[in-house]
């Protein structure tokens, strides 16, 4: 027997047109096969129809906040973490790049000689810029230098304070936990 | 939409989270059922629905008030079981656990609650034997009642693929109700032919 369209007509889901709908009536009622097909299928829609809701556990909404901190702490460690190992992949792939240019611009004789050359120049200019500060501060009134040691020694005072404040609080407090944290 | 939903929306497009954690209050329902259904596990679901909510709150300006806040949410909850069942493959038909499920306690007839929970356990069997879009189409047209054509926006899909997805669905959803009918039949006609003793 032929069953075609009728099987595909069964699992319809728009109403079928009138005469469409009275052809299938017909093969139905000659057709067993079908008409367990289309049982079934009635079967499995009714199922589904009437299948209760599936519900989470209560506090859903509260356990969804509570982890909210967490899952923010995990992405920004993660953001700084790629962050991290972006700058490191840069600056390999620069230092990588300059190597290669030198390697195929100039000898190694030459390299070092140049890296022995800049060194010096670095060396000296840093003790330049010791000696033009030391003859500044030679020429600046005696009131101002006093000022600038006062300020020094205050910042390193407060510095310091901050430091055994922090130390007592975190000896008698002790470190927060994790879940403290969040 | 109603208005309280609508304030709740505005509010959380502007980064409160108070007014986001209303939505999950309101959507928990719709959007754990469809993660049980498509994952099969009280567990799984719960961490599914979680993740699902934190997608929808990462990327909250990505929503279109124009479109139907529920749509979206299930849309992403959809999408995430889905990728969830790819990464697992195996089919997922624990029987023990299924016979652990308990139901929300609504009847205290245990014929009932039984009966439910038979009722269940033949959905369950039936919904894993489709692959996870389709399971997903289907759980979406007969669940939440989407059309078609909300269904293809929700699975990024064109409304002939829904369509076809569908109808082969129902098919095989029919024929493996058929072939469980049959087996259930077999075992109690060989139950009623075994000895009394």
């Amino acid at each position: 027997m032929n069953h075609q369209p009728f099987n595909s007509w069964l699992y319809e889901d728009t109403p079928l047109p009138a005469a469409q709908a009275e052809e299938l009536k017909q093969h139905l009622q000659i057709c067993p096969d079908c008409r367990q097909q289309q049982e079934a299928w009635l079967n499995v829609r009714h199922m589904l129809r009437i299948a209760e809701a599936a519900r989470p556990q209560p506090g859903f909404s509260s356990r969804w906040q509570a982890g909210l901190e967490a899952r923010r702490l995990r992405q920004q460690r993660r953001q700084v973490r790629i962050t991290i190992l972006a700058l490191a992949g840069a600056v390999l792939l620069v230092l990588l790049g300059l190597l290669i240019y030198f390697a195929l611009t100039s000898s190694f004789a030459d390299l070092f000689a140049s890296m022995i050359g800049t060194s010096t120049q670095v060396a000296v200019g840093l003790v330049q810029i010791g000696e033009f500060f030391q003859s500044l501060l030679r020429f600046l009134p005696p009131g101002v230098m006093t000022a600038v040691w006062f300020i020094f020694a205050s910042w390193i005072c407060i510095l310091c304070l901050a430091w055994v404040l922090s130390v007592w609080r975190i000896s008698r407090k002790g470190v927060p936990s994790h879940e403290e944290l969040h | 939409m109603s208005n309280p939903e609508t304030e709740w929306l505005q509010r959380s497009l502007q980064g409160d989270e108070e007014a986001f954690a209303s939505l999950v209050e309101r959507y928990q329902n719709p959007v754990f059922n469809l993660c049980y259904r498509m994952l099969g596990d009280e567990f799984e679901a719960e961490d599914a629905a979680q993740e699902t909510f934190w997608r929808a709150y990462q990327h909250i300006q990505r929503y279109d008030p124009q479109r139907s806040f529920a749509t979206w949410l299930l849309s992403i909850a959809a999408h995430y079981c889905i990728d969830q069942q790819r990464k697992r493959r195996a089919p997922i038909l624990a029987i023990d656990d299924l016979l652990e499920e308990t139901l929300p306690d609504q009847a205290p007839d245990p014929e009932r609650s039984a009966s439910q929970t038979e009722e269940q356990m033949a959905m369950r069997k039936l919904l894993q034997t489709l692959n996870a879009q389709d399971r997903s189409a289907i759980i979406l047209r007969y669940w939440y009642d989407f059309s078609e054509d909300e269904i293809a926006r929700a699975l990024n899909l064109s409304a002939s693929a829904v369509k076809s997805r569908l109808f082969r669905s129902r098919q095989a959803l029919a024929r493996q109700y058929m072939a469980d009918a049959a087996r259930a039949a077999g075992k109690e006609r060989k139950q009623d032919e075994s000895p009394a003793f």
